[in-house]
């Protein structure tokens, strides 16, 4: 699996991007770099992360991706992580593994509602 | 004179002729004397054998008659040697009894050996068990019957104990084998419970649209945590569920492993992107969580599930008004 099946999909303000499976190492690291390079390209306002595809978690994926949101939020972009299951969240949780100040949703329609509906914050922020 | 002298001369040549027979005579018996004496040794070894065996020896005539008994044959049966060397064994009741008379009859008959244990009081009230064996004989033309016995009351005793201790081992064996099996159907049904009690244990419902709840009884152990987690999440999961209450009304008291746990489980609903509402905080509750220093200000909570489920529904840009203010307002 290399960086070639990576797809960041841009959706008006929003960029999307759908995360493989069982990505390595060298995928996250890439996908990563492919992120900010279409956000710096496109100006985006948001980041959707769709981890429904994921079937488990490291905690190098976990970090890459609390760290990716952070680099968003500096560029000027909020991220919302959608629809993890429930068998990777109770193995993060349990493992200790945080997604840092990243918003999540369940799925990809939440993710959408809440960049379009809630521009200044997440769901409870009201 | 002369003739007088003659007369001696003669007896003394008589008297020395005698002389020289008893002495051929002595020379004879002296040689003869050995052979006897060897005769009578093996005689005397002979009864000495007999007496001396360990074995009850007893002789009988085909008549019946005892001939021949030894000092341990009646010292096994509890009589004197006298007694038994009385005895005519077609007239003992005790062998009639005990089948050895049939024995005895039987190797009479056929002049073969018989073998027989028996068990029997003998005439002389003694309990015994007996190894005996028949063996008749012919001597100068007359049929005779030897009876070589053994005492193995012990033996006998022995193994007797033997085989009912083996009877109550295996009894007890039993007994513990089907106690076991019952101990087994035990836990198994009490392991089959605690499942089913782990699972009603933890129901989880949707409310209203976009809402679930979870009411959480008794005490929040790592196993039921973990079983919580799982259906929560899957609950959240296919309802499709943006907000979650979780009630602890039920759970008497929380110490920092069921904080602990709590917080784990709402975390991993938060990586969901599910806004999870902790309700039914009564006071005593709150009070243990303040003291033990367990932190939930990131968490949102309210004091009642009703409380939870207007915050859940504002969460949501919903809320519940009464018919008559919309009636108002037209």
């Amino acid at each position: 699996m290399g960086a070639e099946n990576i797809s960041v999909i841009k959706m008006g303000d929003t960029l999307m991007v759908t995360v493989p499976a069982d990505p390595d190492d060298e995928t996250v690291s890439a996908l990563q770099e492919r992120i900010l390079a279409a956000m710096e390209k496109h100006e985006a306002k948001g980041l959707i992360l769709d981890l429904s595809t994921v079937e488990t978690m490291d905690s190098f994926f976990a970090r890459i991706v609390a760290e990716t949101a952070q680099m968003v939020q500096l560029m000027g972009g909020r991220t919302v992580i959608a629809g993890m299951r429930a068998s990777v969240a109770i193995t993060t949780t349990q493992l200790g593994l945080t997604l840092g100040n990243a918003m999540t949703a369940l799925d990809v329609d939440w993710a959408l509602l809440m960049l379009v509906r809630k521009p200044a914050g997440g769901i409870g922020d009201e | 004179m002369s003739n007088e002298r003659k007369t001696k001369k003669k007896l003394i040549e008589e008297l020395e002729g005698l002389r020289g027979k008893i002495t051929e005579l002595e020379g004879a018996m002296s040689e003869e004397e050995p052979m006897l004496r060897r005769e009578q040794d093996l005689i005397e070894l002979n009864r000495m054998m007999i007496s001396a065996s360990t074995f009850g020896i007893i002789v009988y005539k085909a008549s019946g008659q005892c001939v021949i008994a030894n000092e341990t044959a009646a010292k096994s049966i509890g009589a004197t040697r006298e007694q038994v060397l009385q005895q005519n064994f077609y007239h003992i009741e005790s062998w009639e009894k005990s089948g050895l008379l049939e024995a005895a009859k039987g190797a009479l008959k056929d002049g073969s050996d018989k073998k027989i244990e028996i068990h029997t009081i003998s005439t002389f009230g003694k309990d015994i068990w007996l190894g005996c064996r028949f063996t008749p004989f012919v001597y100068l033309d007359e049929q005779y019957l030897m009876l070589i016995f053994e005492n193995i009351t012990d033996r006998i005793i022995v193994s007797q104990e033997l085989q009912r201790t083996r009877d109550e081992l295996k009894e007890k064996n039993e007994k513990l084998e089907k106690e076991i099996s019952e101990g087994r159907k035990r836990e198994e049904i009490i392991r089959r419970q605690h499942q089913e009690i782990l699972e009603l244990s933890t129901p989880v419902m949707k409310i209203c649209e976009g809402v679930v709840a979870a009411p959480l009884i008794g005490t929040l152990d790592s196993q039921r945590t973990q079983q919580f987690m799982d259906v929560f999440l899957n609950a959240i999961v296919d309802n499709n569920a943006p907000v979650a209450l979780v009630d602890i009304t039920g759970v008497p008291t929380i110490d920092t492993q069921t904080g602990q746990h709590l917080i784990e489980a709402i975390s991993a609903a938060r990586l969901l992107g599910t806004e999870v509402i902790l309700t039914g905080v009564r006071p005593a509750i709150a009070q243990t969580l303040v003291h033990l220093g367990i932190d939930l200000s990131d968490l949102r909570t309210c004091s009642s599930l009703s409380a939870g489920l207007s915050m859940a529904l504002r969460t949501l840009n919903r809320e519940v008004i009464s018919r008559d203010d919309i009636q108002g307002d037209l």
